[in-house]
């Protein structure tokens, strides 16, 4: 809709009609909803977000942007006037002061601040009610009973009289209407006894140890009944912590010596600049100074002990002591305590200390002694054990219950242990051994009768099967961890009894059975978990064992302990490749412990100043040639220098050209300075310090003599002159043909240079290249010759006069290897190819045109032939434009240059366009 | 005073006490020139200007939202720096108290901010670990250059003619020499907390979290002589050279000013010193020209000026 009435609004204006005139917008319409009018909005309008305004239900604009008066300013919008409050008019008072009233901020409000006044008077009214509602059942009258003990009763009274009186809410209207009077609770009349129990009630006081009756003393009151107390409505503190109901925590260390929590508080930012919303008093604002001397510090970092004899000390630590060092205080030896000190009420706990076990004269160390002491404590627990066992028979582990009410036994592969690491296993191990004979750790089955051999420790054969391929306990006891290994078998095996292993000389029948009710425990422990648990646990790559004190006197337990001691040394001797590694990685570190300061402790390393650092310091840039500038934002660090036209895989003129031109100005055939240093050049690397080939092909840059550009571009312009001459002249390769040789060489050259290139795209040319003008062309020693301009020219100009006779050139068949060839005319073999090759050939003729222009600019800026007034971005379009134009002269190679436009396309497509086919076309026209 | 005779003996008697911080101080520096003025910076995130011979306060200016670290006044006084726990620096002008730049690029708090000679250039050390170099003159908001060295929060800047010195709780000194384009890294072995060079950049102060100050050769890194007797453990002090460069004069976290014969490295009388403020002196500095003022600032909340009992009459 917007649309079209935009567009007819435009039409009207270039016919101009005045619509907004009365005339225009008459409505004629007799039928149907008339279009809207062309002056007035359509509300459905498309309005940018910008043009949008605010305005409210009256239609005035609300919000005037922050620079104009901001949100319903006073710019005419709300107020007087439009200078904005209404001026008013001085009126003296002097007169009638009686009538005078002061204003109220109702009269400065307009409508929408009073509709809110008035939203918030309801709002109050509701609130009131329920304050009301509160009152009257009972909080304030507890309250100003019992909260305040200081006040007395005429104060209360007084205050209650003072008190405004509450507007009734409408429960107690109600109430009203049906007798009640406050003050009175809700319920049947009670004895003065009730009411004395409920005040007590009331006073939050409990009537355990009260004796009621001994407060009725009063007989006349006994004989009444009296209205009940108002309910107390409970308030209930709101829970702020995480503790459990009811829960009080214990006082702390701080409440416990009789002072106050500090209140932990953060320190109060002040509006800074950047503090938003979002800044926080973190850690950093705490003062990491501050001490005791403010009430609220939260911790001590330096001063806790030191600034107790300092003469400036903290008020509230002065008071306490002098409340304690008046009494002169002793401790219990009788020495007085230090003045400053008090002495503590609760005695210190003391370290436990261990007292050293006297050592015998003539003692020896003799371990088996120890060991032999061992076992008789073995025999001794053996038989304290299952006193014990029967005692915790209650204590049933979830795989004991299972095996009493007969469920199966989970199925399982793999054991948890075999997830740990040796040293962790062993840990556990070496607590196993130390506990197993002691205090076994669950009862063996109730079920069986402690003696009866029939009812031996059972273990399924399943698990004794993974506990078999699991992982071995006992490892410190290889005969206990055989007997282990054979239980197993004999229990993998269940028909096989005589398997189990035989009771030991000696071995009580109960001390056997609760080996192997041991055994099937650790089977049980130590089977594999199953395979859903199995891939949740890896190996611990390192043990973190702190050092482990033992108390007591070193006593040397069985010999296996020798193994872990063997195995420590080995870990230390791990340890200490490692520890050297870091003792070489920190000799600096060393050096700097040592004080050996200097040369080990120094390291030297470039570092490059920015060069703008540099200029603001006066100092010379140390390397110039590297720069670490800041790469402004948005900017890539790697400009390019030279600008690649070509990319990254394709074939790159300018190599070739720059190759191309210094073998044949120079004759020197030395290795283009690109490909043979540097791999690869593009866009990534190119134009970088790292480039050590930057700039050499600009330094090294030889500039082919004037002919070859001569022989390139002069021609063109002859051409040029030609067609418009009128010449009619179709044969327009014949003048390049110097150059398309030069190309050739160029191009067939390439694949020297490791450029893949379709060989095949020059097939046609050697194949078409006439075998009597063309002797073969070696590559390495290949030299355009050059004809002079003029004498060119004239010999062209000679041919044209040829053609202009015969109509077409003969020799030009001979001499031009091009498609464009009015044999194949003839032959009817090329036609299809001919006009868009006439095409493309126009189209690169005008490119060359053009560039010619600019490489003319070029020579006339820089009419010496200094290298360095070689803009360095010429010759890859001369080139592209260059090599283009002989691919032209076959199929493929055109199709290649289809397929891979040149760059500098956007001119080039431009002209193709626009001049191209206009071209074709009157070639087409002059050759039929 | 030749250094050759020994040091003087250092100003111990209180000339005035500078007490309008409501805080700790962090810093207390000198201006420029003749130094008649201190500017003070503390955790009210004030920066104060006073007249120490007079003991006035005149002007405080306040923009910072956080805690002032660090102030560094430019060469014509004109303006100054300061840092802090707001992330930004703060550039100032002295008579309007206008801040005239706030340069916020760093990530953390930043310890310290120093002007290069000529006051084009401020680098600003940070707990974020880098030292960043700011160009005054052009209204870039990216520093010139980051020195990212660092792995630790950076305490101490030196900015000379042609060389910015770091010190990082690292335990290293690193030296950028801008004329020679190198990197010299010096290995303390101890959380620096500040570095302060000889006026020839030929020696530097080191002052670290164990309890030693040392002073180090520039050109070969090696110890010269170590200070050692005060109490440093936690907190950023300062060891700064006393007059003639011939004494180091350092305070200490227990509020004691301890001062160096630089040759002998003992202690100068009385040792231990006394104890004059009630907390840790968070900066000490020495006048510049003048033999016998100097300024500590405590975490006590003052700034005191000590010159010699004669010339403070």
């Amino acid at each position: 809709m917007s649309a079209g009435t935009a567009r007819l609004k435009r039409r009207l204006d270039e016919q101009g009609i005045n619509y907004t005139s009365k005339k225009a917008a008459e409505n004629y319409c007799l039928i149907g909803t008339p279009l809207p009018p062309l002056e007035k909005k359509d509300a459905n309008e498309f309005v940018p977000i910008w043009k949008q305004d605010v305005r409210d239900e009256k239609g005035r604009r609300r919000l005037h942007g922050a620079f104009t008066g901001g949100f319903s300013a006073g710019y005419f919008n709300t107020v007087g006037s439009k200078e904005g409050w209404t001026p008013s008019t001085f009126v003296s008072s002097r007169a009638d002061r009686a009538k005078q009233k002061a204003s109220r901020p109702e009269d400065y409000m307009d409508e929408e601040d009073l509709a809110e006044l008035r939203e918030n008077q309801i709002m109050a009214g509701v609130k009131q009610q329920q304050e009301q509602q509160q009152g009257v059942f009972g909080v304030t009258q507890p309250e100003l009973a019992q909260g305040d003990p200081e006040q007395d009763s005429i104060a209360a009274s007084i205050q209650r009289a003072l008190m405004p009186p509450l507007e009734d809410s409408p429960g107690v209207r109600l109430l009203k209407k049906m007798g009640w009077r406050p003050g009175q609770g809700v319920g049947p009349r009670v004895t003065w006894r009730t009411r004395k129990i409920q005040d007590l009630l009331a006073a939050g006081k409990s009537i355990d140890g009260v004796d009621v009756d001994a407060l009725d003393d009063d007989e006349e009151a006994k004989r009444h009944m009296y209205p009940p107390r108002d309910t107390v409505v409970p308030r209930f503190s709101m829970k702020s912590d995480s503790y459990g109901l009811g829960y009080t925590s214990a006082p702390g260390l701080v409440e416990s010596l009789g002072q106050k929590r500090p209140e932990v508080k953060g320190p109060t930012l002040a509006a800074g600049f950047g503090l938003g919303a979002l800044n926080e008093a973190e850690d950093d604002d705490i003062d990491v100074y501050d001490s005791a001397s403010r009430a609220d510090r939260t911790y001590m970092p330096y001063d806790s002990t030191r600034d107790a004899d300092d003469g400036a000390n903290f008020s509230r630590n002065k008071s306490n002591h002098k409340a304690v060092t008046t009494t002169q205080q002793k401790f219990s030896n009788g020495i007085i305590v230090l003045s400053g000190f008090v002495l503590s009420p609760e005695p210190v706990q003391k370290d436990q200390w261990f007292p050293i076990p006297e050592v015998p004269s003539g003692w020896k160390p003799d371990p088996r002694r120890v060991w032999q002491n061992d076992l008789n404590v073995e025999k001794s627990a053996a038989s304290t054990s299952t006193r014990e066992a029967s005692s915790r028979r209650q204590k049933l582990t979830a795989d004991e219950r299972g095996a009493i009410l007969g469920e199966e036994p989970l199925p399982s592969t793999r054991s948890v242990f075999d997830y740990l690491s040796k040293e962790d296993r062993e840990r556990i191990e070496h607590a196993a051994a130390g506990l197993l004979p002691s205090a076994p750790e669950s009862t063996p089955p109730p079920v069986e009768a402690p003696s009866a051999p029939s009812s031996l420790p059972y273990t399924a054969p399943h698990i004794a099967v993974a506990a078999l391929k699991g992982f071995m306990p006992f490892a410190n006891d290889l005969a206990k961890r055989e007997r282990y290994v054979a239980y197993l078998r004999s229990q993998s095996t269940p028909d096989h009894p005589e398997l189990l292993p035989p009771k030991l000389p000696g071995q009580t029948s109960e001390a056997y059975h609760r080996e192997l009710s041991d055994y099937s425990k650790s089977a049980a422990i130590f089977k594999p978990v199953s395979g859903a648990m199995a891939n949740r646990f890896t190996t611990a790559a390192v043990v973190d064992s702190g050092p482990t004190a033992i108390e007591g006197l070193h006593q040397p337990t069985h010999a296996p302990e020798t193994a872990p001691v063997s195995q420590q040394e080995g870990e230390r001797e791990k340890e200490a490749p490692r520890r050297e590694e870091e003792e070489v990685q920190s000799s600096k570190a060393h050096a700097a412990r040592t004080g050996m300061y200097g040369a080990l402790t120094r390291e030297i390393a470039p570092w490059q100043p920015s060069r703008l650092l540099c200029k603001r310091f006066g100092v010379k840039d140390p390397n110039p040639d590297i720069t670490t500038d800041a790469p402004m934002p948005g900017a890539s660090r790697n400009q390019p220098q030279s600008q690649s036209t070509a990319g990254g895989d394709t074939w790159k003129p300018e190599e070739a050209l720059a190759e191309a031109d210094l073998q044949t100005a120079t004759g020197s055939t030395s290795a283009g300075p690109s490909s043979a240093t540097t791999g690869r050049r593009d866009l990534e690397n190119i134009g970088l310090g790292e480039d050590e080939s930057q700039g050499r092909d600009t330094l090294t840059y030889v500039r082919p003599s004037m002919d070859i550009f001569k022989a390139i571009f002069a021609s063109d312009d002859e051409d040029e002159d030609e067609n418009e001459n009128g010449g009619g002249e179709p044969e327009e390769g014949r003048p390049e043909d110097p150059p398309r040789e030069m190309a050739m060489a160029d191009v067939i050259a390439a694949p020297a240079h490791s450029r893949v290139h379709d060989t095949t795209t020059y097939e046609p040319k050697t194949v078409d290249r006439p075998p009597a003008g063309s002797e073969t062309v070696d590559i390495a020693t290949f030299k355009p010759v050059f004809v002079p301009r003029a004498e060119r020219r004239t010999q062209k100009s000679k041919d044209n006069d040829k053609d202009k006779k015969d109509g077409r050139g003969k020799d030009n068949k001979k001499k031009v290897k091009s498609i464009v060839s009015f044999e194949d005319d003839e032959e009817g073999a090329a036609l299809v190819i001919a006009p868009q090759a006439e095409k493309d050939r126009a189209r690169k003729k005008k490119k060359r045109r053009k560039e010619d222009k600019r490489v003319t600019n070029v020579e006339a800026a820089g009419g010496d032939e200094d290298a360095e007034m070689w803009v360095e971005k010429a010759p890859p379009q001369v080139v592209t434009s260059f090599v283009d134009a002989p691919p032209a002269a076959d199929e493929g190679a055109q199709l290649k240059a289809a397929l891979a436009p040149p760059p500098v396309s956007s001119s080039s497509t431009q002209v193709q366009r626009t001049e191209g086919p206009p071209r074709g076309r009157k070639r087409a026209i002059d050759f039929l | 005073m030749a250094p050759s005779r020994g040091p003087e003996p250092l100003a111990r008697a209180l000339h005035t006490t500078l007490e309008n911080h409501k805080g700790p101080v962090h810093v207390a520096r000198y201006a420029r020139g003749t130094a008649k003025y201190v500017l003070t910076g503390g955790q009210d995130r004030t920066v104060r200007l006073w007249n120490p011979t007079l003991g006035t306060e005149i002007k405080a200016y306040s923009a910072h939202g956080y805690e002032v670290l660090s102030i560094s006044v430019a060469h014509d006084n004109t303006k100054f720096i300061s840092s802090g726990g707001d992330r930004s620096v703060f550039l100032w002008d002295v008579t309007t108290g206008n801040t005239l730049r706030r340069i916020s690029a760093h990530l953390a708090k930043i310890n310290v901010v120093e002007f290069n000679a000529d006051a084009t250039v401020v680098a600003s050390g940070s707990y974020d670990s880098t030292v960043k170099l700011w160009d005054l003159r052009s209204p870039n908001r990216q520093p010139i250059q980051a020195l990212e060295e660092a792995r630790d929060s950076v305490q101490a800047l030196y900015v000379g003619s042609s060389r910015i010195m770091s010190g990082s709780v690292d335990g290293h000194v690193r030296t950028y020499d801008l004329r020679k384009g190198e990197l010299r890294t010096d290995y303390i072995g101890h959380p620096v907390t500040s570095v302060v060079p000889t006026q020839d950049e030929s020696t530097y102060l080191v002052m670290t979290l164990d309890g030693h100050v040392r002073l180090m050769d520039a050109f070969t890194g090696k110890l010269l002589n170590d200070f050692s007797g005060h109490t440093h453990a936690s907190y950023r002090c300062r060891a700064c050279f006393g007059h003639g460069e011939a004494s180091i004069v350092a305070g200490d976290e227990n509020g004691a000013v301890w001062a160096w014969d630089l040759l002998d490295a003992k202690p100068l009388q009385p040792n231990p010193p006394p104890k004059v403020h009630h907390k840790v002196i968070t900066w000490t500095e020495h006048h510049p020209a003048e033999a016998g003022e100097l300024i500590t600032a405590s975490a006590d909340g003052t700034v005191k000026v000590w010159r010699y009992p004669a010339s403070g009459s």
